[in-house]
């Protein structure tokens, strides 16, 4: 039984260590959306000839330099693309985990409902581990849903306050609350902290 | 041997002279293509060293503009508690200003650096052909990058010097990079221009204005000579810019946040540089001569 508990522990830490990503991923996301919010408010300044100043005598300089911030723009679009599908990777990889513990336990050999509720000494219940794997799935497959919507929403009309509102959002990830996390890890991994 | 390298106007390269007998070609071909290698590893480490340059100069210019608003909006500015603290402004405006100073000579540093990487540029792309050298009572044929005689005109009669490109066909493909970097060094020398003068009118130096015609470090204009920049003694606007609004630079305004902010970002875009169409001349000459310029 406690060998069942230890396999469940390594195959959680292991989507642990996906999870590490996640919030280098998100530093990563920021700092690509203020280069693009950066670029979202220039926008309305660029469009005035009069700011312009002396640059005035260069030949089309205005179209120019509109069209360069729109294709920077497009390229930043691009690469928080790819940040976002990281997310997902990360998400997706979680759902792997829960499925191979699931069967794990239910597959083969499987426990009954009561050694699922089994505890052993320190150690979680199988049955804590799964509850706390489904929800880590949960946290971060809503959140990369919602990252995925904010990204989506961001245009080069977009107002300032709509960009700070999505920023806040970017960093607050509601959906994976910090305390909620390591509540669960303390269950699972309730042997090692003490 | 580089410095000797004279430069020739863009426009007046001599056309490909009659197909040369297969024999000189044979001893031209190896030459050249050496030529071609060094010059277009020139090419790319100009690049390099031009878009470096680019990217100091943004920063010090940002400093710049940001020291500079800093004291022109240092009389209205919230200072909280320091509010009463005797003679804060006029010591922090005048540190402000130090600072100004200071990020105007490596603006104008920088810019230099652009200046020189732009004359490499040119220099290289002048120098793709290969003439072979008259040496009398010699059997040997050599090679240089003088035209020693004026029927040999170093193209090897334009025949391919790889597989399939002419001499001609790698200068103007050189002609088309070296475009883009001379319009943009010509849009950053009006910036640099502007971003010194705004500072200086308000009150740095208050005796100095500067004009599209002062040279703005020793020896800018000999390295426009050098490339064909300057035609007489005063160095004029690029021939498609609309004088009249140059004109109108107006001696005792001093340009808004906005317009501040469009030269950052002018500065920032390089518009005239296509980097993606730089990428492709670069991968498509080192495919021809099958070296990596990247």
């Amino acid at each position: 039984m406690e060998s069942s508990v230890r396999r469940v522990q390594q195959r959680v830490r292991k989507a642990r260590e996906e999870m590490d990503r996640w919030d280098d991923l998100n530093s990563r996301l920021l700092s690509q959306f203020a280069n693009a919010a950066a670029i979202v408010a220039r926008l309305p300044v660029l469009e005035e000839v009069k700011n312009y100043g002396v640059l005035r005598c260069v030949p089309n300089i205005r179209e120019n330099l509109l069209g360069k911030q729109m294709e920077s723009l497009e390229i930043i679009f691009v690469s928080m693309r790819e940040t976002v599908e990281e997310f997902n990777s990360i998400a997706r990889s979680l759902h792997k985990a829960l499925r191979d513990t699931n069967q794990m336990v239910r597959g083969g050999s499987a426990l009954s409902a009561k050694q699922m509720q089994l505890q052993v000494g320190i150690l979680p219940t199988i049955a804590d581990c799964l509850d706390g794997l489904r929800t880590l799935c949960e946290m971060h497959q809503a959140e990369y849903a919602l990252k995925s919507s904010v990204i989506s929403s961001l245009t080069w009309t977009s107002s300032s306050s709509d960009i700070a509102a999505m920023r806040q959002l970017l960093v607050d990830q509601p959906n994976i609350p910090k305390d909620e996390v390591q509540a669960i890890f303390d269950i699972i991994f309730a042997d090692e902290i003490c | 041997m580089e410095a000797a390298t004279p430069t020739r106007p863009p426009h007046a390269a001599p056309s490909s002279s009659p197909s040369p007998s297969p024999a000189s070609l044979r001893q031209w071909r190896p030459a050249a293509q050496r030529n071609l290698r060094n010059q277009w590893s020139r090419l790319l480490a100009a690049k390099a060293r031009w878009l470096s340059a680019a990217a100091d100069g943004r920063s010090h210019a940002s400093a710049l503009v940001n020291a500079h608003l800093s004291r022109r909006y240092m009389p209205g500015m919230d200072l909280g508690v320091l509010k009463d603290m005797p003679g804060i402004r006029e010591k922090a405006s005048g540190k402000l200003a130090r600072r100004e100073e200071q990020c105007q000579s490596m603006l104008l540093s920088a810019y230099r650096e652009m200046v020189l990487a732009t004359a490499e540029l040119v220099r290289a792309s002048h120098s793709m052909r290969c003439f072979s050298k008259v040496a009398a009572n010699s059997p040997l044929i050599r090679f240089t990058e003088r035209q020693d005689d004026m029927n040999d005109s170093g193209d090897g009669g334009g025949s391919p010097v790889f597989k399939w490109f002419s001499v001609l066909e790698f200068e103007n493909l050189a002609q088309e990079l070296v475009d883009m970097f001379i319009s943009e060094l010509q849009l950053k020398r009006l910036l640099v221009l502007e971003l010194l003068s705004v500072t200086f009118k308000e009150g740095v130096q208050h005796d100095a204005s500067l004009e599209w015609s002062n040279e703005l470090f020793d020896g800018e204009f000999n390295e426009f000579q050098s490339i064909g920049l300057l035609s007489g003694d005063s160095y004029a606007l690029p021939k498609n810019w609309s004088a009249g609004v140059s004109k109108a630079w107006q001696p005792d305004q001093t340009p808004s946040h906005e317009v501040l902010q469009v030269y950052l970002t002018s500065w920032l875009a390089n518009v005239n540089i296509k980097t993606s169409r730089i990428d492709e001349i670069f991968e498509l000459v080192g495919e021809e001569m099958q070296i990596k310029l990247s």
